[in-house]
């Protein structure tokens, strides 16, 4: 069951199949909070978005149809994409805007050229430019560069069109691009 | 590809091709190869791409994982009631010919009352309706108005 598709294993969930649905998730969960924490800038509520998308594709797959046989799973990731970028839209127009978790410590990955205690400060400086962003621009950005979608598929979950996609991340790579200058510096002494 | 496009692509997505739209990959790549100018912008903003490459996240535990397969598993899912007819998107949607048919056929029935006017003005009264009286007028035609007079 490891290599069905995503359709297959939502068919299955659809049954109320557990195993498929652990599965999903396993398979999911880490790029579901990844995105919501790029955009909200907040692991707690990442978390929580992830917990109220998973519910989303529990309560719903008994109504999920495999419109065509070879849809694969990139429709399925379009629909999970949209539904945690709508969860972190829906959680910042509440009234408190989220800050940047201040318990958040960003790891070190192994194989870096520099130290952890660097690599963290700039990782905390970078997700906190990252955070400063209007919250269309994030989503623009966490889903094309943090996840590799194409600017159509990004265009698809966002509901824009891949024109408006482009002027969103134009947008957000100036910003971080003069928000991060003194950073760059640091960043490439460091890696010299 | 101009130069300014270019530039355009790489503050869009940045240094990676593979990030950039496939229908210019080629011709972005090209233009790399041919222009020291193009080339200076790619390594540009390859610096900010590494930059913000930087900002590692932290993967799920498994504590995590686990819980919100405990917890979202103890809801009940959403069965359809009925059989769905399904839509492009790939979710069912109600099937729309059921409220409509019903819809429909009460308007025919009150129209065809109401046109014969097959009713006695007031429910409970006193007054008889004469059936003979509209088979022989052809169902009414407009003359039924309940005002005909009682029956001995």
């Amino acid at each position: 069951m490891t290599d069905a598709t995503d359709e297959d294993l939502m068919m299955r969930v659809g049954s109320g199949d557990r195993g498929a649905f652990g599965l999903l998730v396993r398979r999911h969960l880490e790029r579901t909070i990844g995105l919501a924490q790029r955009i909200t800038g907040s692991r707690a509520d990442a978390e929580e978005i992830a917990q109220d998308a998973f519910l989303r594709v529990w309560t719903k797959a008994p109504s999920w149809h495999s419109a065509d046989g070879n849809a694969g799973s990139a429709r399925f990731t379009t629909w999970l994409y949209r539904v945690i970028v709508n969860l972190c839209i829906d959680r910042k127009r509440r009234p408190t805007h989220a800050p940047l978790d201040p318990d958040y410590d960003p790891p070190d990955p192994a194989g870096s050229a520099l130290d952890g205690l660097v690599k963290a400060q700039l990782s905390g400086r970078v997700a906190a430019a990252v955070a400063t962003l209007p919250e269309r621009q994030r989503a623009a950005l966490a889903l094309c560069f943090y996840e590799g979608l194409s600017n159509r598929e990004a265009a698809d979950v966002l509901s824009l069109t891949p024109g408006a996609v482009e002027s969103l991340l134009v947008r957000a790579r100036r910003t971080l691009r003069v928000a991060l200058a003194g950073v760059a510096a640091e960043f490439l002494e460091g890696v010299a | 590809m101009m130069i300014w496009r270019f530039r355009r692509l790489l503050e869009a997505y940045g240094a990676n091709p593979a990030h950039w739209p496939p229908d210019e990959r080629a011709a972005a790549e090209a233009l790399c190869g041919r222009s020291a100018e193009a080339r200076a912008a790619l390594a540009e903003a390859r610096r900010l791409d590494r930059l913000l490459a930087v900002d590692a996240l932290a993967g799920p535990d498994d504590a995590l994982t686990a819980s919100i397969i405990a917890r979202t598993t103890a809801v009940p899912q959403e069965r359809p009631a009925i059989a769905r007819a399904t839509d492009v998107s790939g979710w069912s949607m109600p099937p729309l010919w059921q409220p409509a048919a019903g819809l429909l056929a009460a308007a025919l029935i009150g129209f065809v009352v109401g046109w014969a006017n097959l009713l006695p003005p007031v429910l409970g009264g006193e007054e008889t309706v004469d059936l003979s009286d509209y088979v022989g007028a052809g169902a009414g035609a407009g003359t039924g108005t309940g005002t005909e007079e009682p029956l001995p």
